[in-house]
């Protein structure tokens, strides 16, 4: 009997079928469908530019073990890094680039992005509306970003010390807090903190007037600080340390640095607020399109969402993410919509203006050394 | 060799003339990167606070190093070779380890508040010695110590012994043999170690930066910030060659100085 012209299936038939289907399903379920990938990525090289960590290889595995891809990342230090890398001929040479949401809009401006085609996105019906509806990230009516996490900027404080942390930024000025508080040196952090605390809006871009107001709140709290940090894990250990019973602005990833050096830190988003960042996906011209697609579906899929908030300690985007974190991630999430709403975007300040008043990203560092100087 | 010295100076010259307009760097002469060096206030001031701590780390540095040098040219002599090795083996180890070092013996929880909070000398933790200038001194000077016990020490072996022998059958006692003789011969090798460790402290940025506090920022970190996150390239040349002609004018004084007191170097 000539078993190739059969119709029977063999046992090994059936096995390797379902084997395929399995494959199949596991593959819809992490956000592989044949409508993410749209083309045959077997094989295939995913170029990742960006932040470091935003492309966990554990979060990627669903994608790249079963398809054999290769992601080969390139990382930058800064937005500004990011950007130049991009724009400094790097057309063609990116599938994907993760970027602060300030820069989006530049890299539209600049045409080094092009847009994304949400039908091609299997999970961006679940991604949280208030990143959807932010005014960055749109021009001509077409979206250009897929924003994936989001995190704010709180006052970090050693609960040992200061048992309920501070109600108003303006406490960071008391006498009590003298050479007890760490600041990071870092323009754009200090200076949109000083922004609120001294009532602008954070929104929109800020004129220069503003700024120097807020140069002037900011000048007793820098009068108060003990240290000065080029980083956040410098931040961590100066306050592990005790040397600082407070920070000024923080990233909430250093609460759990300095557990890990054994002393424990809470953060808290004084009454007048704070801003928020989120970072997205964004796809360069010249990208292969399902590379770029598969790489940003597994990481914008529950599963992959999950990996990277656990990794990162960070908040995602995606809603269905929620009910897979640990309880103690979970509690985050539950008045977010609430603080999301009141939560301002600040844009980057642009690195010129035709009009005169608005502060420049030059006009932030020139404004920042007068501080750090005094 | 002088075209690898010379060639990335002299682009970094060409683009202090340049400007930064958006992200693109304008390839049009101007001086306008001098003019707001020069108007502006905060350069100024943090050039003045650089050479200040140079010049205080390099009179601490020679202060300290001299008397090592001395004692290892016409005390020490059997040990001179092991203390010159040992000197040359620090110079091995890693800076930021050094100044990570430090932070272990100045902070509110190290080595010296402990041994002051035992010896109940004091009630609670002397915050001053970290994050502080005096902090920046003291890492800069044990960093650039034995760069400065180097000249120190190869100037004092010059000295012929006869001299100072010729000057204490003279009558002269061992101070005045010091102030007359071996000083003045030694000047050479004070000046060139003070001006090691004066130019290169003038110019770090990692110490202050994890030391200083919020008051210790010097000009390297202004010139950092520029090429860094204000990806400004043409103003950080700017500021850098500005520097440069502040300290050759002040060597050009010094020199002038010296050559008043009868010195030269």
């Amino acid at each position: 009997m000539d078993r190739q012209g059969s119709s029977q299936i063999t046992r090994r038939d059936f096995l390797k079928m379902t084997t395929l289907a399995g494959i199949g399903v596991a593959a819809t379920a992490c956000g592989i469908s044949p409508k993410s990938t749209g083309g045959n990525i077997k094989g295939i090289t995913i170029n990742y530019l960006g932040w470091e960590g935003y492309d966990y290889e554990k979060a990627l595995v669903p994608l790249t073990e079963p398809n054999k891809i290769v992601v080969s990342s390139t990382y930058g230090g800064s937005n500004d890094e990011i950007f130049s890398k991009l724009k400094a001929g790097g057309s063609g040479q990116y599938d994907v680039v993760s970027i602060y949401h300030g820069t989006v809009d530049s890299m539209i401006e600049n045409n080094l992005i092009q847009p994304v085609d949400t039908d091609r996105l299997t999970n961006w019906g679940d991604i949280m509306d208030a990143f959807k509806n932010q005014p960055w990230g749109t021009s001509g009516g077409k979206r250009y970003n897929v924003p994936f996490t989001h995190g704010n900027t709180p006052n970090a404080y050693n609960p040992k010390f200061v048992p309920n942390g501070i109600e108003s930024w303006n406490d960071l000025k008391k006498p009590e807090f003298k050479d007890k508080i760490v600041i990071l040196d870092e323009a754009l952090q200090e200076l949109d903190i000083a922004l609120i605390a001294s009532g602008t809006d954070v929104s929109r871009l800020v004129t220069k007037d503003e700024l120097n107001k807020a140069m002037e709140w900011y000048l007793p709290l820098k009068a108060n600080a003990r240290a000065l940090v080029p980083s956040y894990g410098e931040m961590a250990d100066v306050m592990a340390r005790e040397e600082a019973w407070l920070s000024s602005g923080t990233w909430v990833a250093i609460i759990g640095w300095a557990k890990e050096k054994g002393t424990v830190l809470e953060w808290k988003v004084p009454s007048e607020g704070t801003y928020g960042w989120c970072d997205n996906y964004v796809i360069p011209v010249g990208a292969n399109l399902d590379a770029a697609y598969a790489f940003i579906n597994q990481m914008t899929s529950p599963e992959g969402q999950k990996e990277l908030a656990i990794y990162l300690n960070q908040w995602m985007t995606n809603k269905k993410v929620i009910p897979l974190l640990p309880p103690e991630m979970q509690a985050d999430y539950k008045d977010m919509d609430a603080m999301l709403a009141k939560t301002p975007f600040p844009p980057s300040p642009p690195q010129s203006s035709d009009d005169p008043n608005i502060a420049t990203y030059q006009d932030y560092v020139a404004t920042w050394e007068k501080i750090k100087v005094s | 060799m002088v075209f690898l010295f010379l060639a990335p100076i002299f682009v970094f010259f060409i683009y202090s003339f340049w400007r930064l307009e958006g992200f693109e760097i304008i390839r049009e002469w101007t001086l306008e990167n001098y003019v707001h060096v020069i108007e502006n206030k905060v350069y100024v001031q943090l050039i003045v606070r650089s050479i200040g701590i140079g010049m205080i780390t390099g009179i601490v540095t020679v202060l300290l190093g001299y008397p090592v040098a001395y004692a290892m040219v016409f005390r020490m002599k059997a040990e001179r070779e092991m203390i010159l090795l040992l000197m040359i083996l620090s110079l091995f180890s890693s800076y930021l380890v050094r100044v990570y070092a430090w932070k272990t013996i100045l902070g509110n929880n190290g080595v010296i508040n402990h041994i002051l909070m035992t010896l109940r000398l004091v009630q609670e933790p002397v915050s001053w010695l970290m994050y502080s200038k005096l902090a920046v001194i003291i890492t800069l000077a044990s960093v650039f110590l034995p760069i400065t016990v180097l000249p120190l020490y190869s100037s004092l072996m010059n000295i012929s012994y006869s001299l100072i022998e010729a000057s204490r059958d003279l009558g002269a006692g061992p101070a005045q043999t010091f102030r007359k003789v071996t000083l003045p011969l030694s000047m050479h090798g004070v000046i060139a170690g003070f001006i090691f460790t004066f130019v290169l402290t003038a110019g770090d940025y990692v110490t202050p930066a994890l030391l200083g506090g919020s008051n210790g920022m010097m000009i390297g970190n202004a010139i950092a910030s520029q090429f860094g996150v204000a990806s400004n390239w043409p103003l950080g040349s700017a500021i850098t060659f500005f520097v440069v002609a502040t300290l050759v004018l002040l060597f050009v004084l010094g020199g002038v100085l010296f050559k008043k007191m009868g010195l030269r170097g």
